[in-house]
């Protein structure tokens, strides 16, 4: 909930190409890589209330977009945490197409007409860049507090 | 009765004493004498004393330095609020200003200042949301502004909210027109801090830098308000219409104020 108020009001005013980094997606995946795609499903239902609380978007639209993109990165990232503990952040951009390829998608279905094109060049894909250079700092953060708290890692 | 008197009589005695070693030079020698026996006993008592009233002048002095140790921390205080208010206090001097001058370049519109509470979280969507609802008189369709710009349009009213459709949104469209040339259009919002000016006929000019104004067409937004400047324009001849991209004149992704215009409403065909 504190990082969909950091979203929605302090990272604005440091936006890039118009564009704020998702904290709260960062949050959520970097969590689910961590402790496991059903802890990360938890944190992406509070994190996409608060989101949801905050945006124009359908209520729920980002709950369901961050529970599915928390699940698929869990499952995949975790597998990777195995191997080198930075490929995780790899996973970012794949992380943000599929966040907002869901809902976009989602918006699709309720009327709305997206240019998915622009969508794609203009949003999508610097997103994916400043989302993979914010990845660092955030997973960085959790990593270091999981290891403090569960010094061993449950595969 | 000689007994009586016997105390009266040496006091005068040791005045007239006095008197006398003072006026008369010869008999200072017997001051002296005396100085001179009892300076060391006043010394050995001064040293102490002195020391005894020094101690009781450095317990008033710590008292004193309390107070004004408490007295100067207060003022710390109070300067440190001044150099943050002060730029704020200017800030609000600029704003004021900033309305004033729009206030004398439209003096038709009449409007109330709302602060931006948070942008929408999603990149997705560009809209915000201000700390002024229903209570105020606002109502959804109403134009946001700043003192510089076009800012976009109420969309959602609660009783102290409402939220903001900014011009940059894919789904928002202003009929436009260029300021100079009076060409029309419609500028479209690309989800990014740049908007499009489409359907410009191919026979206009239109040069960077041109200043891009609502036309008023739609009775959406009012008149003459400024959306941007052009800074970059597509031109193929096999195309019907010109398209020019434009720069907002306000900073949308960064509002801390926006101005309601309260007395203008979007014509609707009900």
């Amino acid at each position: 909930m504190a990082g969909a108020v950091i979203q929605s009001t302090i990272l604005p005013h440091f936006s890039i190409w118009g564009l704020r980094i998702e904290l709260v997606l960062l949050l959520v995946v970097s969590w689910s890589m961590l402790q496991g795609p059903e802890a990360g499903i938890l944190w992406a239902i509070v994190g996409g209330l608060g989101l949801d609380l905050f945006s124009a978007v359908p209520f729920g639209t980002m709950t369901t977009a961050l529970a599915l993109t928390s699940f698929v990165i869990g499952k995949v990232g975790i597998g990777l945490l195995r191997t080198n503990s930075l490929l995780p952040i790899a996973m970012a951009p794949v992380a943000t197409a599929l966040f907002n390829g869901t809902v976009a998608l989602i918006l699709e279905g309720f009327g709305w007409h997206l240019p998915w094109s622009e969508l794609l060049t203009g949003v999508i894909l610097p997103l994916a860049l400043l989302d993979t250079v914010a990845m660092v700092p955030v997973f960085g953060l959790l990593y270091g507090l999981h290891s403090r708290t569960q010094p061993e890692i449950n595969w | 009765m000689f007994t009586r008197l016997a105390p009266l009589l040496l006091i005068i005695s040791i005045g007239l004493a006095g008197i006398l070693s003072f006026r008369t030079p010869q008999l200072r020698f017997v001051q002296d004498i005396a100085v001179q026996v009892f300076a060391p006993v006043q010394w050995a008592l001064s040293g102490p004393s002195a020391g005894v009233a020094e101690f009781f002048q450095n317990f008033q002095g710590i008292s004193d330095l309390r107070a004004e140790n408490a007295r100067l921390r207060e003022e710390v205080d109070r300067l440190t609020q001044e150099t943050v208010r002060l730029p704020e206090l200017e800030r609000e001097n600029q704003e004021l200003l900033a309305q004033l001058n729009l206030k004398r370049s439209q003096p038709t519109y009449q409007w109330i200042t709302a602060k931006v509470i948070y942008y929408d979280p999603s990149n997705l969507v560009q809209s915000l949301t201000i700390n002024r609802g229903s209570k105020d008189g606002l109502r959804e369709g109403m134009t946001v502004i700043t003192p510089a710009a076009l800012v976009g349009r109420i969309t959602r009213v609660s009783p102290a909210t409402a939220r903001v459709l900014l011009i940059t949104d894919a789904s928002s469209s202003v009929t436009a027109m260029i300021q100079s040339s009076r060409t029309k259009g419609v500028v479209n919002g690309q989800r990014r801090e740049f908007l499009k000016m489409k359907y410009i006929p191919q026979s206009e000019t239109v040069r960077t830098g041109d200043k891009v104004i609502t036309s008023g067409v739609g009775g959406v937004f009012p008149e003459g308000i400024l959306i941007g400047s052009v800074t970059n324009v597509s031109k193929k001849d096999t195309d019907i219409f010109q398209e020019a991209d434009i720069e907002p004149g306000a900073n949308l992704a960064s509002l801390d104020t926006v101005l309601v215009i309260i007395n203008h409403m979007p014509v609707t065909l009900d």
